[in-house]
């Protein structure tokens, strides 16, 4: 299961497991984000590549207008994960 | 006989259910069960994506070796379609022209050992090893 909450309008929580059975609803969410939005990520255990295509979708819709996805608190396997796909050079990871 | 796994990504959460409970069980730590996890995943769902009118369901089967897991992954009524060959990744391009494709494979290529596929019969497998953090 993965859970999206809005903290505020520019602070995002994902909290459980991002896999390919939670893509389309997460796609759906990121897709109402129209301004830069910091995504904590304290609470995620797990993401596949059905999760990082999401974040590349909604970080390059994003770009388009000068705004972007800023990440944060990623847990090592997950931060390894981004690293391994070159993800760290197109995210701010803190 | 191996767990068999309904054809869609909403079997994710039993997959992931069997895979939770071989980790618990033989005291696998979190970054073997996180590499593991995430190439089963991604096998899985291409499996499922390459194949969804395929008969029956897909199985999952992890064996403990002395220094390594192997999981066998098979769909028993495939085409013969290679899924680990998809692994050509862009991990190097600018933001406006990076896409996900191939993404998956190339990670299971980075979090396993060995990846091995095989067709016979109208029968898919593939066989990762992981070796053990000891």
């Amino acid at each position: 299961m993965l859970d999206i909450q809005f903290q505020t309008d520019d602070l995002v929580t994902l909290a459980g497991r991002f896999d390919a059975s939670q893509a389309e609803h997460a796609m759906q969410v990121f897709n109402t984000i129209e301004s830069s939005c910091t995504v904590d990520f304290s609470a995620l255990d797990y993401i596949s590549s059905a999760g990082l295509g999401v974040l590349l979708k909604a970080q390059k819709r994003l770009g388009e207008s000068g705004a972007s996805l800023k990440l944060v608190n990623l847990n090592d396997h997950i931060k390894d994960v981004f690293v391994y796909a070159g993800f760290d050079a197109v995210f701010t990871i803190d | 006989m191996s767990p068999k796994f309904e054809r869609s990504f909403e079997a994710l959460d039993d997959v992931f259910g069997l895979t939770d409970r071989f980790f618990r069980e033989h005291e696998i730590d979190g970054s073997t069960a996180f590499a593991l996890k995430l190439a089963i995943e991604e096998i899985f769902t291409n499996f499922v994506k390459y194949n969804p009118e395929g008969d029956g369901g897909i199985s999952v089967e992890l064996q403990m070796g002395d220094d390594d897991i192997v999981v066998t992954l098979v769909d028993e009524d495939a085409p013969e379609f290679d899924v680990t060959e998809y692994d050509k990744a862009d991990t190097t391009s600018a933001l406006d022209a990076r896409t996900a494709g191939g993404l998956g494979i190339y990670l299971v290529k980075k979090m396993v050992d060995d990846v091995r596929y095989h067709h016979q019969d109208r029968t898919s497998t593939v066989v990762l090893t992981k070796k053990l953090n000891r």
